[in-house]
């Protein structure tokens, strides 16, 4: 009895054994050993599916896209932990205010757009109203948006309804009678929120509304923080972090660089901030974009 | 007459008591499974079978399972022996060991994530050296299952540890002194006895690898495991799409669930 649990055992250790063998060979899983050129790169949340389902199969190399929140991106990088041939945020500032590159492309910008649900009695409200604003100021719309102690949608909302009550002439204060605690969500539970129909609409970017199909109330340029040419109406509004860093409106711009130099590295680079597949997800580039700042290679800029 | 009374009595409060623990019990089972068959009956059969052809999907599959045995084999070849110390020593160093042990537990994966990049991420010593001799500790297969058995190898190092100090320890002293010395001892005496809970704690470490997400996100990405998989899919298309992924990843879970469980327990014995 003793010696057949033993050979069970044995069977088992042997199975699973040759089973890792049989993994390991056929998926070659183990290691780098096939020689292809890899570029990796760590981006902006907000840039996976046109990098997931746009640059990706627009590039010969095999692309290693990782996605956090810019901020995190920008912070991994600084302190070591992450090591990306490109690194790609939702806002150029951070590479001046978190890392030490030489230069950096601006690529293209977004929006910000009021997303609704058609089916919901909030949703049809918003769509209707003459003025977006006015059913979320009376409260008969469940508005979600993200938190702006935590992430650029959430201040950058608050920068939204502050310019926006200048440029309606509104009544109330946006800035101070829309929002509600009630109506923050982590950025990536907002998403769910919003598709299972627990809110009605949701301040969020423009590509998140375009490559997902929902409805979105367009917002003008004046307020919506896409155009470099309104710089500096944005900038006369900001926001107090918990940590009592003060941040000023600003364009939405995204930011790319090369922090380790190869002729793959590039080639996908150069598809990545000058490709039309940013225009397809959602994305807007200006005329005078990919903009270089600070100290760019010449073979990258011509 | 008297007796079988009280065998009707008895059979009575036994059975009272089996229908306590399975009302208490299913509703326990319930709140586990309705989300599970809301999720599983909301996706139309073909949506999950499309996904099961996807090269993306196929590949996180080989990689989750790949990763998830390497870590729980791990996991049991280090955890059994340091569960058997920690349950055979004594001492204040015993009682430290075990707090040490738990703390993956209470740390979020998250965490975990960052602090074993701190350790071996490509700026530091260990994963300079590590890469530099072709072997990358992340961005590989080998950091998903550095991450994996962090957060999962404590099930088992807790619930042998369990096992081993509820084997009666007079058998193994008289094992020990019919003259057996001490490996003998564990291999017939202690570990068939607490076969069942080491056995329980693997299968536990196997469960939490597969489905590790928070410390394989910071430390790996890729290979793309299917947590990960999952989370790319619902970053950049939403719920819809990441759902029958998610449904794939709940049918491997359970198979290889089933196949340990056969595979451990003797049928013979």
């Amino acid at each position: 009895m003793v010696g057949a649990a033993t050979t069970g055992r044995r069977s088992l250790l042997a199975g699973i054994g040759g089973a890792l063998c049989g993994l390991a060979g056929c998926t070659g899983v183990l290691g780098d050993t096939d020689g292809d050129t890899v570029v990796s790169m760590l981006a902006a949340g907000s840039l996976n599916n046109a990098i997931e389902n746009g640059l990706r199969e627009r590039v010969d190399t095999t692309l290693q896209a990782e996605v956090h929140g810019s901020a995190r991106c920008a912070r991994l990088v600084a302190s070591g932990q992450k090591d990306p041939d490109i690194l790609s945020l939702a806002d150029v500032a951070l590479f001046d205010s978190l890392l030490d590159t030489e230069w950096v492309a601006a690529f293209a910008t977004n929006a910000l757009v009021v997303a609704y649900d058609p089916e919901s009695d909030g949703g049809r409200r918003l769509a209707d109203a003459e003025r977006w604003y006015e059913p979320l100021v009376d409260g008969t719309v469940e508005l979600g948006r993200t938190d702006p102690a935590l992430d650029p949608l959430g201040y950058r909302a608050l920068f939204m309804l502050e310019l926006a009550t200048e440029y309606y002439d509104a009544d109330d204060n946006l800035r101070e009678t829309v929002p509600t605690r009630e109506q923050i969500y982590p950025e990536t539970q907002l998403v769910s929120q919003f598709e299972t129909g627990a809110v009605d609409a949701a301040i969020t970017y423009r590509n998140m509304a375009v490559e997902r199909g929902y409805d979105y109330v367009s917002l003008p340029a004046e307020i919506d923080l896409s155009d470099p040419l309104y710089a500096d109406r944005y900038a006369t509004v900001s926001y107090e972090l918990p940590d009592g860093t003060g941040i000023e409106g600003a364009p939405i711009r995204y930011g790319a660089t090369i922090r380790h130099r190869s002729p793959a590295t590039q080639a996908v680079f150069e598809t990545h901030v000058t490709g039309d597949y940013l225009v397809e997800f959602g994305f807007t580039v200006p005329e005078n974009y990919p903009r270089y700042t600070g100290n760019a290679p010449r073979t990258i800029t011509n | 007459m008297l007796l079988e009374q009280s065998r009707t009595e008895s059979a009575r409060s036994r059975f009272d008591w089996l229908s306590v623990t399975l009302l208490l019990g299913g509703g326990l089972l319930c709140f586990y499974l309705l989300p599970l068959l809301s999720l599983v009956l909301s996706q139309p059969p073909g949506a999950v079978l499309g996904q099961l052809t996807d090269p993306d999907i196929v590949a996180a599959a080989t990689t989750s399972l790949t990763a998830a045995t390497v870590s729980a084999t791990i996991a049991a070849l280090f955890g059994v022996p340091l569960a058997y110390w920690l349950a055979r020593a004594d001492g204040r160093v015993q009682t430290l060991v075990t707090a040490l042990v738990a703390l993956p537990l209470v740390l979020p994966p998250i965490v975990s994530g960052m602090v074993l990049l701190t350790v071996v991420g490509p700026g530091t010593l260990l994963g300079r050296f590590a890469a530099a001799n072709g072997l990358p500790l992340t961005r590989s297969l080998v950091g998903v299952v550095l991450a994996q058995t962090f957060v999962s190898s404590p099930f088992v190092v807790v619930t042998a540890k369990t096992a081993f100090e509820s084997v009666d320890q007079s058998l193994e002293y008289a094992a020990r002194s019919l003259g057996k010395d001490r490996l003998t001892t564990f291999r017939k005496v202690t570990l068939p006895l607490s076969w069942p809970g080491i056995l329980a704690g693997i299968t536990l470490a196997f469960a939490r690898s597969i489905g590790e997400f928070g410390a394989t996100v910071m430390l790996a990405y890729y290979p793309r495991t299917m947590p990960v998989q999952i989370w790319v899919s619902f970053t950049t298309m939403g719920l819809e799409s990441a759902f029958p992924v998610a449904v794939v990843l709940l049918g491997i879970a359970v198979a290889t669930l089933v196949v340990l469980n056969v595979l451990g327990t003797n049928p013979l014995e």
